[in-house]
């Protein structure tokens, strides 16, 4: 085999090798403040220049950001490097450049991450500039709120949406019921229209955070406070959702539907309704005329509430030229640039300045935007663990609508979650 | 296969035996080194230094806030010790364990299945052979996806052949149940191994001697028999490797899983790399993220282990 030489030689490089290694790694303490550590400079994949500009916005709505952005680029002079980052990857890719170098100048980032990349050290103190710019009025609350960490400003709205409850009109008048405005009317009419293989009310229950929003949106309405699922609005949310899967009011396959798959279940009229934001307008309009459809405020219980799912766009901490990032944050927030952008992304002002433009006059599109008003984000102290508890509100829920758990206990196992991911 | 020309290649020529206790010494040069210098620095920078920066990071408690700022605490073993006490790491390895094992089985047997099929000659061979290759060759995303299609509970491929064959009475929502969830998961694991099983094994079999069968066929034995105590035993170094690399490959699978379940129903189809990815990018608690990460590695990296020390001593 081995002579005992060659041995001894091969392990001394071994060792050599793994001496460095250790070496290096002893070097370094893991992580390492974004303004220092990696490259030191903003290169943001870009390299050349250009400011250096990150979003998640795939598919259909990759175009309208790049477009705006282009049209900054002719009307400015001021070239841009853009880079779409599927939403999946995005904050793990924020944070892996955050650690190494390479953050780009403007990151356009969920608005339920502010505070978090803000805590961070990652995101730049706007401050200042909101303060001289004195604009921040123009901005509905809840939107406004999500760019608020520690009373300072870290970030700029940039679109908004709500969430509505879509009906099918033609099935509910076969049925001969009308468009619930309450949470109890929604159950009894999410019953009365399932037949034939039909289900009354499709909404998204997927594993994970997106999976968390229907049962909150009910929880909430109930009253609920996201730091105490184990009181009686929590015991009324479950209850009511287990009541409606016992009654055939909607599918078991809820737990398996993303917010695409809902959609498709109210389109193809396999459901009589559905909780479901304003990004669907465009593609129900085309894909299925004929449906009559209206849509109606979301349900209320002890109170009205709606949902808020909004970006921010956002400076890092590492940015190379603050003023000309801030430059195009300004430029995008432009009522007339904003008007002819929005519609485009299906997506809902952020201002109400905006908002008074005759296109959201529309009797459908003004029901998301007035919902604006009601829409619930996490505020600060909650944000940053937001997710974690989302998550743990979709296992709830799936624990209890698939009979592995009884409200109490899942409720229960809920809050420890919760309690824990506040803690931390 | 391997083993077997090592083993060819390691005897010494006839008429010089070993002189036993003597080794001829050969000291190696620094400049033999120098040559296989930039592959294991290579090595080292993408896959030794990420490794052990893992491990270390086990050791911080390292939240988001805290990593990024560059103020994470040293807190030796506490993590693996909470990870170790906590009970959804071990639902986590148990049910990574399930889906792998059976994965691993279910490719084995079907693998194995198909590659004694293609080893017959008949009309279509090579054109179904390649067909049935597609599975492996498919993006595990694409693949992930049309499982997820196929087992729909509304409008489902699965379900529409099975209730107008009325084998089931109702639609059911595979992924959406906590019983059926992993078995699909395993399911489509499998049907993407089995063309990579079933390639490994027809090299295997074509290796076994014709002789061997025909002696079996004179002395009586049965087709059965034939293949429990020829085919098998002689295909055991190839199924060894299949086993050990399909272990691997599948205990460290996170994007099928993730694209048809994101791990649950709850957490029934939570396996470690799930657990791992929610510790770390949902969570953002690194350190636990790497906690998880750092035990995903030790049963693949202990099975490693003993497969090359078993070929060692076989070879």
């Amino acid at each position: 085999m081995m002579n005992h030489h060659q041995n001894l030689t091969r392990r001394s490089a071994l060792v050599g090798g793994a001496g460095l290694t250790a070496a290096a790694l002893a070097a370094c303490t893991p992580g390492g403040t974004p303004a220092t550590g990696g490259s030191g400079g903003s290169d943001g994949g870009g390299g050349s220049g250009a400011l250096t500009f990150w979003h998640y916005y795939g598919g259909a709505a990759t175009a309208p950001i790049e477009a705006l952005v282009k049209r900054y680029t002719e009307e400015t002079g001021n070239d841009v490097d853009i880079r779409f980052i599927p939403f999946g990857d995005f904050n793990r890719t924020l944070l892996q450049a955050a650690t190494g170098g390479g953050l780009p100048d403007i990151a356009l980032i969920n608005a339920f991450d502010t505070a978090l990349f803000a805590g961070s050290d990652v995101l730049t103190d706007l401050s200042d500039r909101v303060t001289e710019w004195g604009e921040q009025n123009a901005y509905f609350t809840g939107p406004w709120d999500t760019t608020q960490v520690g009373g300072s400003t870290y970030a700029i709205p940039h679109v908004a949406d709500t969430y509505s409850l879509w009906t099918n009109t033609g099935v509910l008048g076969e049925a001969g019921v009308e468009a619930p405005t309450t949470w109890d009317e929604t159950e009894q009419v999410a019953v009365d229209t399932a037949a034939d293989g039909r289900f009354g009310l499709a909404y998204c229950g997927i594993d994970g955070v997106e999976g968390a929003t229907a049962w909150l949106l009910r929880f909430l309405a109930a009253g609920g406070d996201v730091t105490d699922f184990t009181g009686d609005a929590g015991t009324r949310a479950m209850g009511s959702f287990q009541r409606m899967l016992e009654d055939g009011g909607f599918s078991e396959g809820v737990l398996t539907w993303n917010e695409d798959d809902v959609y498709t279940q109210f389109r193809t009229a396999a459901s009589a309704m559905m909780i479901n934001s304003a990004s669907y307008l465009t593609s129900l309009a085309e894909e299925a005329p004929d449906l009559e459809v209206d849509i109606v405020p979301m349900p209320a219980d002890e109170t009205s509430v709606s949902w808020l799912s909004a970006e921010n766009l956002t400076i890092t901490s590492t940015v190379s030229d603050p003023d000309s990032a801030w430059e195009l944050i300004t430029w995008m927030q432009q009522p007339d640039v904003m008007n002819e952008y929005l519609p485009d992304r299906n997506k809902l002002p952020v201002r109400t300045d905006v908002a008074e433009d005759e296109q959201w006059q529309d009797p459908v599109k003004k029901v998301f935007v007035d919902q604006l008003e009601i829409a619930w984000a996490p505020d600060e102290s909650v944000s940053p663990s937001s997710a974690e508890i989302f998550t743990a509100v979709q296992a709830a829920l799936q624990s209890v609508l698939s009979g592995s758990a009884s409200v109490d206990d899942a409720l229960s196992t809920l809050q420890s979650t919760t309690d824990e991911a506040l803690q931390a | 296969m391997t083993t077997t020309r090592v083993a060819a290649a390691t005897k010494t020529s006839p008429g010089k035996p070993p002189r036993a206790g003597r080794k001829r010494k050969r000291s190696r040069s620094l400049g033999t080194y120098l040559f296989i210098l930039p592959a294991a620095l290579f090595v080292v920078a993408t896959t030794v230094y990420p490794l052990l920066y893992n491990v270390n990071l086990g050791f911080y408690d390292a939240p988001i806030q805290k990593f990024l700022r560059g103020t994470v605490e040293w807190v030796g073993l506490s993590q693996y010790q909470e990870a170790l006490g906590d009970p959804k790491t071990w639902v986590s390895l148990g049910t990574s364990l399930v889906y792998t094992l059976a994965t691993i089985a279910l490719m084995l047997t079907v693998g194995t299945a198909f590659a004694i099929l293609f080893t017959k000659t008949f009309p279509g061979n090579k054109l179904l052979r390649s067909l049935l290759f597609l599975p492996y060759i498919l993006p595990s995303v694409v693949a992930a996806n049309v499982w997820r299609w196929m087992l729909d509970g509304t409008s489902g491929l699965v379900n529409y052949l099975l209730t107008t064959v009325r084998i089931i009475p109702e639609p059911v929502f595979w992924l959406g149940s906590p019983t059926f969830a992993l078995p699909a998961v395993i399911l489509a694991t499998a049907w993407t191994m089995v063309p990579f099983a079933m390639l490994l094994i027809i090299a295997g079999l074509q290796n076994i001697p014709r002789a061997t069968y025909e002696a079996a066929e004179l002395d009586g034995a049965g087709r059965w028999s034939t293949f429990w105590r020829i085919t098998v035993p002689l295909l055991r170094p190839v199924l060894s490797v299949v086993a050990l690399l399909g272990f691997i490959y599948t205990f460290k699978t996170f994007d099928t899983i993730f694209i048809m379940t994101r791990g649950g129903p709850g957490d029934a189809t939570t396996v470690l790399p799930i657990l791992a990815y929610n510790e770390a990018f949902v969570n953002f608690d690194l350190g636990s993220g790497a906690t998880v990460n750092t035990l995903l590695l030790v049963i693949p990296m202990v099975l490693a282990i003993i497969y090359f020390r078993s070929t060692r001593k076989e070879g």
